[in-house]
Parts: C-alpha cells; structure tokens; sequence
C-alpha cells in the first residue's frame, strides 16, 4: 500500500476512530489523540506489506485497540500523580466536551473493563458487526456476545436511570 | 426502561457520540509525523550501507595512498647505479687511445715486451 492510499483511507476512518477512542478513553482527548497518532503511526509503518485496501478498517481498529490497551496498561503500571488541587481543573481540561454532555456516557462506560468497551462501543456506537468485532479483537463470536451481554447489562443499569 | 433491547440502546449511544471537529488539523499532524518517520526510514536504509561499505572504502583508500607513496617516491639513484646506467655512454662518447687496430696489437706487444724486460732484471 502507499502512502497515498494509505492517508486516504486514513481520512476516511479518522472521525470515527477518533471519535471511539475518545469514548473508550472516557472523554480524556489528550489521552485519546495520544492512542490515535500512536496507533496511526504504528498502522503507517506496517502499511507497506499490507497490500490493497481490504479489510484496513478493521486492521486499523485491531491496531488502535492493542494500542488503547497497552496505553491503559502502562497507566496502571506506572499510575499518575495530581495534585489534589489541580484535580477539579484537570479533569475540566481533560474531558473534551466543555457542557459535560457525554458524562453520563463516560461515568457509564467506566464500570466496564477494556474488552467489553471495546466490544460495546464498536457494537453500539460504531454499528460494527459481531464477525468484524471479532477481528478486531482477535477473539471468538461467543465471546464478543458475552462482552456485549454484560456490557448491555451495565449500561442498562446505568443509562436507562435517566 | 428496563427491558432495553439492543435498537434501544444503539439509540442512545448515537445520541452521545461525541463532536470532534478538528479532524483536519490532526490529519496535518499525523502527515508531519509520516514525512519524520520516512525520514527516519530512509537514514535508516542508508546507515547499514554505509556501515557494510566503510571497510572497503577504507582499505581501497589505504590501497591507494601506499600506491600513490611508493610510485611518487623521489628514488635517490645509488652510485653503483648511475655507473652502470652512465657506462655505456661514457664508452660511446670517449675518444678512443686506440685508432686502429694495429695500434692495439702495437700497445699489446709493447706492453709485452715491458713485462719481459722487467721480469729478466728481477
């Protein structure tokens, strides 16, 4: 693939991976375009034996996922200090959306663990299919329902509260 | 809202898909880090090569520098040397004691006849 065909598939996939991220990571956009120019570099650099475009979507979200999850994982290793007086305005400027629209979204999608929001997202926020999920998470059809069943199950406790 | 089917809850999720608006100035950023990673490739490529061909580089150099000092070298002509090369033109450009060669056979007679001489008064 080159580069050419490379950034335009890229352009055509960046809103939505983007915007999936930007879920999967709670509403942190640093956090989120941080996943995303990592994952996009890493896709860029294996672009060249990839061959013609089929499948890039999902190849290109198995990268940002793998990429998510190794960033979250270095989080938890290594962890972060805030000052506690900085903590109101940090998580102000972290959260993307200024009217806290999407904290219901967020506060709900934190309770679930890495693969099921993973799984939930891209099901019900992206409209991907369970067979494609299942490629980009590199895992069997049963287990993406079961992802999904107890991610339906949260979310159901949480946003239907409102 | 308790029994929410799976249309239901797509629904609401699409309802808080987030707004991001800056698309464009993230792609120039991704392209700015495409063209630095090119760049890196291509120092990349270009080092091993450099690397595989500096010993022969080295060795064709030093090759050429003892060629270069052993051809160049000012060579100071030994005095046997210059004899011999100067001989034969010493011979060809000498006027001869000799005009004939009767004047030889004369010269060697008399020399002869010196030796005789001298050897009956010892």
């Amino acid at each position: 693939m080159t580069r050419e065909e490379f950034t335009q598939l890229v352009r055509k996939e960046l809103p939505s991976l983007r915007r999936f991220l930007l879920a999967a990571c709670s509403g942190n956009s640093e956090e989120a375009d941080d996943v995303a120019q990592d994952a996009l570099m890493k896709a860029y650099v294996a672009s060249r034996s990839f061959g013609d475009g089929a499948g890039f979507s999902a190849w290109l979200y198995r990268i940002a996922c793998n990429t998510l999850i190794d960033h979250q994982r270095k989080q938890t290793t290594h962890g972060t200090t805030i000052d506690i007086g900085k903590a109101h305005e940090l998580a102000t400027v972290t959260r993307s959306d200024d009217s806290f629209a999407y904290q219901e979204l967020y506060c709900a999608i934190d309770g679930l663990n890495v693969s099921e929001r993973t799984a939930v997202l891209l099901f019900y926020m992206e409209d991907r299919p369970i067979k494609e999920i299942c490629t980009i998470m590199n895992v069997t059809e049963g287990t993406v329902k079961g992802y999904l069943s107890r991610g339906r199950e949260h979310l159901r406790t949480k946003l239907s509260k409102k | 809202m308790t029994d929410m089917k799976d249309q239901e809850l797509r629904d609401i999720m699409h309802g808080y898909r987030p707004k991001i608006d800056d698309n464009d100035v993230f792609m120039d950023k991704i392209m700015a880090q495409m063209d630095a990673e090119d760049a890196r490739q291509q120092q990349a490529r270009i080092i091993p090569l450099y690397r595989r061909l500096l010993p022969w580089v080295a060795g064709i150099a030093a090759a050429m520098i003892v060629a270069v000092f052993v051809i160049k070298q000012p060579t100071m002509p030994s005095a046997e040397s210059v004899s011999e090369s100067r001989l034969p033109e010493y011979h060809y450009m000498a006027p001869s004691p000799f005009s004939s060669y009767e004047d030889i056979v004369n010269e060697i007679e008399c020399s002869g006849r010196q030796l005789e001489n001298a050897i009956a008064q010892l």
